[in-house]
């Protein structure tokens, strides 16, 4: 544990640090988006910036299966984007009795260490397709959450 | 029953920005300095994590609140369910707002100022 006046010049330390470059993660947010909406036609909700995360969420549901699927781009880098991380989820939530479960499923794409479109691209394909064919059989991690 | 939210931080800015001006609000100029709360009280900054599903680097260092809903205004999100990422289930539970919260000071006469030393 820090003592407080050495947290005190932590803090001091860490706040001569450069903020980050919002707008320069926010292109590169925009890179995989385009791949995104370049594969997915129907509706999906888009957010950005969940909990301050340079991070673009995609998801949709396709109505027939009542699986809820999502895409997540992650802008890696602390002042400047240096790289993209992309992840998807399959998931639903079921009411037995009294207690809320999730079952679930995480599929990790991998990374870049660069923002270079083609291979943004390449990792939002490979994730998109995998998500989109998940069926429930292919569910197998379940918690239960709290109601 | 009022329902009291939780803010949790990582980024030193936004921990100066609220000591300096008692402000809970997002630095994220990019959508609006949209700032998001849990109502759970996180007593581990690895549950919290999990449960609003936070990027590995994302890691609360200051749990903020309670906060009570009255002080949060003009929601842009929720309450809602977090989705899984970052290999997290999610399950947790948050809102969000772009109007900043604003924290009780302690207000000096003689500084015609906040008085914010130790």
């Amino acid at each position: 544990m820090l003592s407080e006046r050495t947290q005190q010049n932590h803090w001091r330390e860490e706040s001569q640090h450069e903020e980050r470059n919002y707008e320069a993660f926010s292109k590169a947010l925009d890179l995989i988006r385009s791949s995104f909406f370049s594969l997915h036609m129907g509706y999906a909700n888009e957010e950005r910036w969940r909990w301050d995360a340079p991070v673009v969420n995609f998801n949709w549901e396709n109505g027939s299966d009542l699986i809820s699927r999502n895409i997540n781009g992650f802008v890696l880098g602390e002042v400047n984007p240096s790289g993209v991380q992309v992840e998807a989820n399959a998931w639903y939530d079921v009411q037995e009795g009294e207690q809320l479960f999730r079952y679930w499923r995480y599929f990790p794409f991998g990374r870049i260490d660069s923002i270079d479109p083609d291979k943004i691209g390449e990792l939002v394909t490979q994730a998109y397709n995998e998500v989109s064919t998940c069926s429930k059989k292919e569910i197998e991690n379940s918690i239960e959450l709290q109601n | 029953m009022v329902t009291n939210y939780y803010r949790y931080i990582t980024d030193v800015h936004e921990r100066n920005q609220l000591v300096s001006e008692r402000k809970i609000h997002s630095r994220n100029p990019m959508r609006g300095h949209e700032t998001w709360f849990s109502p759970t009280r996180y007593d581990n900054p690895l549950q919290a994590q999990q449960n609003l599903a936070l990027p590995a680097t994302i890691l609360p260092i200051y749990r903020l609140g309670p906060i009570p809903e009255t002080a949060i205004e003009n929601l842009t999100i929720g309450p809602r369910r977090v989705q899984p990422a970052n290999g997290h289930p999610g399950g947790g539970l948050e809102i969000a707002t772009r109007s900043p919260v604003w924290l009780l000071g302690l207000w000096s006469f003689g500084l015609n100022n906040y008085d914010t030393a130790l």
